[in-house]
């Protein structure tokens, strides 16, 4: 039995649907992150998962009771959102222990396990402090520790890095995961930051206009998009997309387009041939995977013009015009790419990245 | 026409605290120019005493060479975009940018040109006609610079001009803007936490802590020299490894022990014998099939999978390491060995915490 199964779920607000017959469910234990654009409707799932939006049709089951017309305080879940509000008067100990205070717990056991989600969440040293003394970073550990006191089915974050500072949040992003294999909770977790989302979770689910476009593995998402939707937003930059021509030249199958002729090897062209496919397809290619030179070689035999390039320390982002293509490559940080605007470039299409131009949706393969 | 600025000195105390202490600072024309550092460093305040909101305690600020303190803000020409963006929702996009230009006394019809000129810099041409309401936040983020630039101010001042739009599209708008800036030639101060937009867009970083300026360079300095250990911590994504290293003498050399077995020989550097810091990025360690010798063991504890990229976190000296690599093949609870190469390594005195150059003389023994 799943901890947490959504089926169907509608919502709408006025003329805009924000939840469009969404359906997932999530095993015990596991961190689903929920990402997608701004208004794409990640709160509202979660809002609605928690009861604080009444859903239009479907239904939630939390630890298999059906919580859709329960009121939020009976279902058993705990949130914390993107604004933590700790209260201001009182200490970060009594923060964490609120939720305790109002239910039947001894003070011995309260004492108890405060002490050791401080002791995991590495804030012994605020608790007799007030919040106004907290670092950002410390009054979100404060905010999750009063959010893991008191085990419910499901736990709920939405967006609860966004507010902060680039570097504690890159800090905040590796310590959530090092806490996650610590607690064992279901988790599903709201945000617009894929390198989060890949992070963190279990499996993804990117979310767009109110629906799923793909529930998977961090790897499926990234190495196996259903759609061009998710091809882009997965990644950073986004895989490049180009229009091609899928035909034979010189007895070979292979994409060719304005500057360009690419061979695909002989097994997955033959995979290619077995599958029905129209002739006007677009590909799509991982920055990393387009090779850049400063003379022209083998692997790098087209020519391109630099358009400029991004310096990130760990690696460079190139962007590039390929006749009337626009790309962006990734290459190891500080690598000579020649003074010259000139460069040649190397691109080897994976045959499992061809997608139709018109619906954008990435083709299946016969095998 | 766009200028030089000159911050010579400046300070500002905020109810007893310093907010920022006698910071210099000098930025070339069309030079861009980011202040980087966490939240209450004194960003914020620097930029909004270049623009005249406040008023310095000390301290001098030279637009081309002429003291600007006394001038009252509108008199500065100066232009800013902060991070709400102040887009006017219920006027169009072409009155937004009139707006600026109807407030200089310019007549309908070089408004009317100056407007044109901004829609196809910016590429707003098929948004003219829409109000502000109804704008995405791309769009929003044009739609303000190009107001900003309307004026044509000598300097333009940038304060985290992105931190309300989402991941994707600030990665996006990065290169965009850079690339709008140097065709304009216009000098730009850019206020950010964000270092992979500092890294990215800057011709120099400036980092600060505290008020002050801990460091001026440019981005491959900031990221390959840091000057101290706050910024080689600051800087980068995954963060630097900070591990403890023992220096000791080693004939006319010096010798770098890390735990597990390696041993780097070095030139003399300016550093005390006994325990000190070496500062690795997570790229910059190697991974080897098997134990050999210079190689150290660790534990793989758990990986972050970002697809083009992964993150190994190691235990490694009784902490966590973090290694960056390309490839995924491996299983948690497995031993790695990793190698470490001097060439990039930064040793870091843990009294001063500054950074002391050295020079490797030959590979891991």
């Amino acid at each position: 039995m799943s901890a947490v199964a959504v089926e169907r779920l509608r919502k709408t607000f006025g003329e805009i649907t924000a939840l469009d017959d969404i359906s997932l469910t999530i095993s015990h234990g596991e961190f689903l992150c929920v990402v997608g654009r701004t208004n794409a409707g990640k709160s509202t799932l979660l809002k609605t998962i928690a009861g604080l939006h009444r859903a239009d049709s479907g239904r939630v089951i939390i630890g298999g009771r059906d919580v859709t017309s329960l009121p939020p305080h009976k279902r058993r879940v705990s949130m914390l959102f993107q604004n933590i509000a700790l209260f201001p008067t009182i200490t970060g100990r009594d923060n964490i222990a609120f939720p305790l205070r109002t239910a039947n717990v001894s003070a011995e056991a309260i004492d108890r396990r405060v002490r050791s989600i401080a002791e995991t969440l590495k804030v012994e040293h605020v608790l007799d402090r007030l919040p106004r003394t907290f670092s950002g970073g410390e009054q979100q550990r404060i905010a999750i520790g009063r959010a893991i006191i008191q085990p419910g089915d499901l736990l709920m974050l939405d967006e609860p890095l966004t507010n902060l500072d680039a570097s504690i949040r890159i800090r905040l992003r590796i310590e959530f995961k090092k806490l996650r294999r610590e607690l064992a909770q279901t988790i599903i977790y709201v945000t617009h930051d894929q390198v989060e989302a890949m992070s963190l979770s279990d499996r993804v689910a990117v979310i767009d206009q109110g629906r799923i476009q793909q529930i998977g593995s961090p790897d499926d998402v990234y190495h196996r998009p259903l759609n061009r939707f998710v091809a882009e937003f997965i990644g950073s930059p986004p895989m490049n997309i180009i229009d091609a021509e899928l035909g034979e030249v010189d007895g070979r199958v292979s994409l060719t387009g304005a500057g360009f002729s690419l061979p695909i090897d002989e097994t997955d062209g033959w995979r290619l041939r077995n599958t029905k496919l129209p002739q006007q397809v677009a590909f799509g290619i991982r920055p990393e995977r387009i090779i850049v030179a400063p003379t022209p070689t083998n692997e790098a035999p087209i020519g391109a013009e630099i358009l400029w390039v991004e310096h990130l320390g760990n690696r460079s982002i190139v962007a590039l015009r390929m006749g009337e293509a626009a790309l962006k490559a990734v290459v190891a940080p500080n690598r000579p790419l020649g003074t010259d605007r000139h460069v040649w470039i190397g691109l080897r299409p994976d045959p499992h990245h061809l997608l139709s131009r018109e619906t954008g949706i990435f083709f299946q393969l016969a095998s | 026409m766009t200028a030089k600025l000159r911050l010579s000195g400046i300070s500002k105390c905020f109810a007893g605290r310093d907010a920022v202490r006698d910071l210099s600072l000098t930025l070339d024309r069309g030079e861009f120019l980011s202040l980087l550092g966490p939240s209450g460093c004194g960003k914020s305040t620097t930029l909004a005493m270049i623009a005249g909101f406040i008023t310095p305690d000390a301290g001098d600020i030279l637009v081309d060479g002429a003291r600007i303190n006394d001038l009252s803000p509108r008199r500065r020409r100066v232009g800013l975009v902060q991070q709400d963006y102040a887009v006017f929702t219920s006027l169009t996009v072409r009155a937004n940018l009139a707006f600026g230009l109807e407030v200089k006394g310019l007549g309908r019809s070089a408004r009317r040109s100056a407007v044109d000129r901004l829609a196809r810099l910016f590429d707003l041409g098929d948004v003219l006609d829409r109000r502000g309401g109804t704008l995405n936040m791309s769009e929003m983020q044009r739609v303000a610079l190009a107001r900003s630039l309307a004026s044509e101010p000598e300097l333009l001042l940038l304060d985290e001009p992105m931190s309300n739009l989402d991941a994707e599209s600030r990665a996006r708008l990065r290169g965009e803007l850079r690339q709008l800036q140097k065709s304009l030639a216009q000098t730009v101060l850019y206020v950010t936490h964000d270092q992979a937009e500092a890294l990215s867009m800057s011709d120099r970083v400036a980092v600060m802590r505290d008020g002050e300026i801990v460091q001026v360079s440019t981005p491959d300095d900031i990221y390959y020299r840091p000057a101290n250990r706050f910024v080689a911590e600051f800087i980068g994504d995954p963060p630097l490894n900070l591990i403890p290293c023992d220096v000791s003498a080693d004939a006319a050399r010096m010798a770098i022990a890390l735990a597990g077995g390696a041993v780097f020989h070095v030139s003399a550097a300016p550093i005390a014998w006994g325990r000190q810091w070496l500062g690795v990025r997570p790229h910059d360690i190697e991974l080897v099939g098997e134990a050999a010798p210079g190689t150290v063991p660790a534990l793989l504890r758990f990986v972050e999978n970002f697809g083009a990229r992964h993150v190994l976190h190691a235990e490694y000296a009784s902490d966590l390491i973090r290694i960056e690599t390309v490839s995924a093949a491996r299983s948690i609870g497995e031993t790695l060995h990793l190698r470490f190469s001097p060439e990039r390594a930064l040793l870091i005195d843990r009294s001063s915490e500054c950074v002391v150059p050295f020079r490797p003389l030959e590979a891991a023994a």
